[in-house]
């Protein structure tokens, strides 16, 4: 009896260390992670607009009425600029680390003239380009960042489905590239 | 013993992959939200669900989700029943409010049947108040539908999604107001 009762409590014991490193090691070894996914649409610096309907991706707008579009990068050779036109609608951006944490966010209401443009840097790129560049900096909003590589979200919010048309063009004219 | 082991750890995390997106949920009525889940603070069950799910979640500034699964008596959502949505969402500079099944499925229902409603289609009335009716017949005014398939009762889930909203940021957010979700009646 009491050899029983110990087998199931060191059995669950092990079954509690188990839950547990399941729980801590599934983020580092997943490949439906969305950082893995971003980085499987494409090359790095471009956008890429996510289909509507569920497919091999794995990514999709899940909700209709926001649209979006996501660019992963690779700050190693310097920094990156984000760049959309005519914003018609809302539109939203959200910066993450390959650990899919948030860097930064941001929406359209506090945008400087509701423009999309954006310097992603590291801290030392983005010292290189004040003092260089100034002019330019001094128009955008620089996102400083502390890891190299990541991914962005382009979100342009659709009111109704006429207008889905304009906010994917909208997000397709977005540049996410090298500067 | 390690039968107990093997088949207790693992089963118990993947409920826990599905069940719960970490601590710290933010709780109005019955709507969930998950302020930091996307953030470097977010706990363990919430890095191990959102890696598992994969979504390009929202950032703290472009908005917040909320979910709800049961009505204000805490019965789960079916969908043979009918639910009324009343009250006011917390401001935001747009918000959308849709159905979906619990386990990602697609919802049947005939093409062309509202699932989602928003903030600029969806009708107030004088006081600026929502009322939006969950049924998987056709109603008047603002009407989501739900699984149509007669013989089936199956569960599902309500999202609110609050883009630009100040209350991410706001800690007083049992204050909020959040619609009330109310039973009808069942078929």
């Amino acid at each position: 009896m009491l050899r029983i009762l110990l087998a199931v409590f060191t059995g669950l014991i092990g079954a509690a260390v188990l839950h547990i490193l399941l729980i801590l090691v599934l983020p580092f070894n997943t490949n439906s992670d969305a950082w893995s996914k971003v980085e499987n649409l494409s090359e790095a610096f471009e956008f890429n607009i996510l289909a509507n309907q569920d497919n091999s991706t794995g990514l999709y707008n899940v909700d209709i009425f926001i649209q979006t579009a996501a660019c992963h990068f690779d700050l190693d050779e310097g920094p990156l600029q984000i760049i959309a036109e005519d914003p018609t609608s809302i539109w939203t951006l959200a910066v993450f680390d390959t650990q899919s944490n948030e860097i930064f966010s941001m929406s359209a209401r506090s945008a400087i003239g509701g423009a999309v443009d954006f310097v992603i840097g590291t801290k030392g790129q983005l010292l290189n380009l004040r003092s260089e560049e100034p002019e330019l900096i001094a128009e955008t909003i620089a996102i400083e960042v502390s890891d190299l590589k990541g991914y962005i979200a382009l979100r342009a919010i659709v009111p109704s489905v006429s207008s889905l048309a304009e906010a994917r063009s909208f997000l397709s004219d977005a540049s996410c590239a090298r500067l | 013993m390690l039968a107990l082991t093997f088949f207790g750890g693992i089963y118990s995390a993947q409920w826990a992959l599905d069940a719960t997106r970490g601590f710290g949920g933010l709780q109005v009525n019955n709507w969930v939200a998950y302020p930091r889940i996307q953030t470097e603070e977010a706990d363990a069950y919430a890095r191990a669900h959102r890696a598992n799910d994969g979504k390009i979640l929202l950032g703290r500034a472009e908005g917040l989700v909320f979910r709800a699964v049961a009505d204000n008596e805490g019965r789960p959502f079916q969908s043979n029943c009918d639910y009324h949505l009343k009250g006011r969402v917390p401001p935001a500079l747009f918000w959308t409010l849709r159905t979906l099944h619990p386990d990602n499925e697609p919802i049947v229902r005939p093409s062309g049947w509202p699932s989602a409603i928003n903030a600029r289609n969806a009708l107030r009335d004088d006081f600026g108040n929502l009322n939006i009716e969950l049924s998987r017949v056709a109603k008047s005014g603002n009407w989501l539908s739900l699984d149509n398939r007669p013989e089936r009762k199956e569960g599902f889930e309500l999202q609110l999604t609050l883009i630009d909203t100040p209350i991410s940021n706001v800690s007083g957010i049992r204050e909020l107001q959040m619609p009330v979700i109310t039973r009808v009646g069942c078929a």
